[in-house]
Parts: structure tokens; C-alpha cells; sequence
């Protein structure tokens, strides 16, 4: 979990001591460069007609959300909040039925309505033959995520075969603390 | 109208005073954990007429920390603190194979714009071809134009099935003010 810097209490009339003011700073530069900022790129074969959980692997981590081996389609909170989420989904070139995904956000333990709840959001879909297109940009503020709440990418198609995703990416960061 | 903090200010030599730097205190908790933020999502089903931009009803608050939606006015969010804003929504419209579907942003001005009331921009215009034999979903973000204290913004839907046509749901839409 990022360590979430207190910002210090400072009264009138208080003349600060060097601690208090670092205790300041720390709160700048946790906003300056805020420590939960993920991003993420995956490719894998997606069989028809099945919603997959997309498969990632790190590119930057700062606040270890995610595994490459441990629940690879997971981004676990580790610092408590609203997270902004940008993604790519790209399948290969493929003219037969349709795309789509979402995000999932599924409850941890540390929840306050419990464990194992899930929140689907962010959905876009298209049609590849008449669009023409095979990229679906997904985008949106989550919920507010407590720590060990975590988030997935599902993604659809039915072409009728398996079809590979091009690279696909995800990008995660911390937008705001407290609900 | 939300409460910016104000940033105080320390010219060279001076000897900073406890009640600016709590000052800066009270500015770096609104940075942190106190910015306008607002999640909304549209949990019962609305009907589109067909070849005609309709403002989405969002009847559902998750989050609204600057009370910018109202259920009365339940298609707008209505800048409480000036800004620019960063809008993400997704519409889902119901299966048919037929026609569009877009979706774009409009901000309206509101009486305390410089500009004048009923001043609307339409930008983050977002299109597809309907997909057949499932819902469409279609999606946008951008930022929107600085947002006087009053200025509302809304997601329009447009659909050109021939007929009318309804959301299915949930769509989206989130609100975070991105910088004064």
C-alpha cells in the first residue's frame, strides 16, 4: 500500500517545526507524483462466444496492484480510492460478429458490503464488419475501491473461431483519496 | 458554489504565519482527497426517438461530492466550482441492427458565464455503426470548456433506427474536475 502521507494540523499563531513542514511536503509530492499508476499491456486468444477476464503484464507498477503470475487479470487496490482507468482492447482483423468489453470491479474482503460483489461498467461494443474498426477504447472513474477490491477487463467476440487480441493497454492511477 | 481553497502566498524574508500554512494545509487535503468528483449512472431504461440528439437521464447518484446533480434536473451536472471538468460516459442503446449511434458532450452556459446563459458547445462526439443482434455501446471522455459557476454539462444520445428505440442499462457517466 502506498503510505498515504497525513497532512499535518497547523494553528494560528503555531510556528511549525521542520518535522510538521516536512510532514507538508510529503503531502505535495504524494500529489506531485501520486503513488498508485499502473500500466499494463496484454495479448492472448480469446475463444468465441466467451466473455475472457484480459490477461496482463506490468509495465509500470507503483504501488505492486498487479502480478504477472498471481491473478494476471487483476489489478488489486492497494491504496483505498477512486481510480481513473483508460483501456485499449484491439482484436485481430476479423469482419464476423461482434466486439465488446466492460470493466469489473469485484469486492475484497476488506469491503464493507463483503466479499465477491461485482459492479460491471464502462461498456462499449461494436460491429467490426460495418464499423470497420476492431479497437474499442474504454474509459471512466471506478467506484470507490477499498483496499483488496479489484478490477478486471472482460472482453467478447464471436467470430465464430478463437481470435487473437493485438496488444491490448491499460492504464490505472489513483484520481482521488477518501469516499 | 463548492470552496476553492485559497493558495497562500510567501514573498522573500517574510516569516510564514501558522494561519497560511494551515491554509496551504486545507489546499493540499482538497487536492488530495476533496476535488469535485461525481459518478452517475442511468439504472432505468429511457426511450430515444429516432434521428433526434436526447439528453441522458442519469436517475442514479453513486458519488456527487459538490452536489452538481439534481434528481430534478437529472440529465445535467451543473458546475458548483469553476473549472475544467474531465467527462467519461458510455450509453448502451437496446439490440437493433439498424441505423447509428452516437454520443456526444454539450456544456450550456449558465447566467454567470461571461458569455451568457444558453451558450452550448458540443464536443467529444462519439459514433458507430449499430451492432447487430446485441446491445450497442458507445463511449466518450474529454475535458470540457472552463465551466463557470452554473454551467451545465449533459451526454446527448442519438440513435437513427427508424424507430424509437431504449437504453438498456447501466450507462455512465463520471465527473471529476481535472484543474481550476
Amino acid at each position: 500500500m502506498a503510505t498515504i502521507p497525513t497532512v499535518p494540523t497547523i494553528t494560528t499563531g503555531q510556528t511549525p517545526s521542520i518535522a510538521t513542514l516536512n510532514q507538508l511536503a510529503a503531502c505535495v509530492s504524494f500529489v506531485y507524483a501520486i503513488p498508485a499508476f499502473a500500466t499494463l499491456t496484454g495479448s492472448q486468444t480469446l475463444t468465441t462466444a466467451t466473455t475472457t477476464a484480459l490477461t496482463w503484464t506490468t509495465g509500470t507498477d507503483r504501488d505492486g496492484g498487479h502480478s504477472n503470475s498471481v491473478n494476471p487479470t487483476r489489478y488489486t487496490a492497494q491504496t483505498p480510492g477512486y481510480y481513473d482507468l483508460n483501456c485499449e482492447v484491439a482484436f485481430a482483423s476479423n469482419g464476423t460478429g461482434r466486439r465488446y468489453a466492460y470493466f469489473q470491479i469485484t469486492t475484497g474482503s476488506g469491503n464493507p458490503g463483503g466479499a465477491g460483489n461485482i459492479t460491471q461498467f464502462g461498456y462499449v461494443a461494436a460491429d467490426p464488419a460495418a464499423a470497420l474498426v476492431a479497437h474499442l477504447s474504454l474509459g471512466g472513474l471506478s467506484r470507490y475501491l477499498y483496499l483488496g477490491d479489484y478490477l478486471e477487463v472482460y472482453a467478447y467476440q464471436n467470430s465464430g473461431s478463437s481470435l487473437s487480441t493485438a496488444t491490448c493497454y491499460w492504464q490505472l492511477v489513483l484520481e482521488s483519496l477518501g469516499p | 458554489m463548492g470552496t476553492i481553497p485559497t493558495i497562500p502566498t510567501f514573498p522573500a524574508g517574510y516569516a510564514a504565519q501558522g494561519a497560511q500554512l494551515a491554509e496551504l494545509c486545507t489546499a493540499i487535503t482538497w487536492l488530495m482527497s476533496g476535488k469535485p468528483l461525481t459518478l452517475l449512472e442511468q439504472q432505468t431504461a429511457q426511450t430515444l426517438t429516432t434521428a433526434t440528439l436526447t439528453a441522458v437521464t442519469w436517475d442514479t447518484r453513486i458519488t456527487d461530492r459538490d452536489s452538481g446533480w439534481a434528481s430534478g434536473s437529472d440529465t445535467r451536472y451543473t458546475a458548483q466550482t469553476p473549472g475544467y471538468y474531465l467527462l467519461a460516459a458510455n450509453v448502451q442503446f437496446a439490440s437493433n441492427a439498424t441505423g447509428a449511434r452516437v454520443i456526444v458532450f454539450q456544456v450550456t452556459t449558465g447566467s454567470g458565464n461571461p458569455a451568457g446563459p444558453g451558450v452550448t458547445t458540443q464536443f467529444g462526439r462519439a459514433g458507430i455503426a449499430a451492432v447487430s443482434g446485441a446491445a450497442t455501446c458507445a463511449s466518450s471522455k474529454s475535458l470540457t470548456p472552463y465551466m463557470y459557476d452554473g454551467d451545465y454539462a449533459q451526454v446527448l444520445a442519438y440513435q437513427s433506427s427508424g424507430g424509437n428505440l431504449a437504453t438498456t442499462t447501466p450507462s455512465n457517466l463520471s465527473v471529476t474536475m481535472a484543474s481550476g
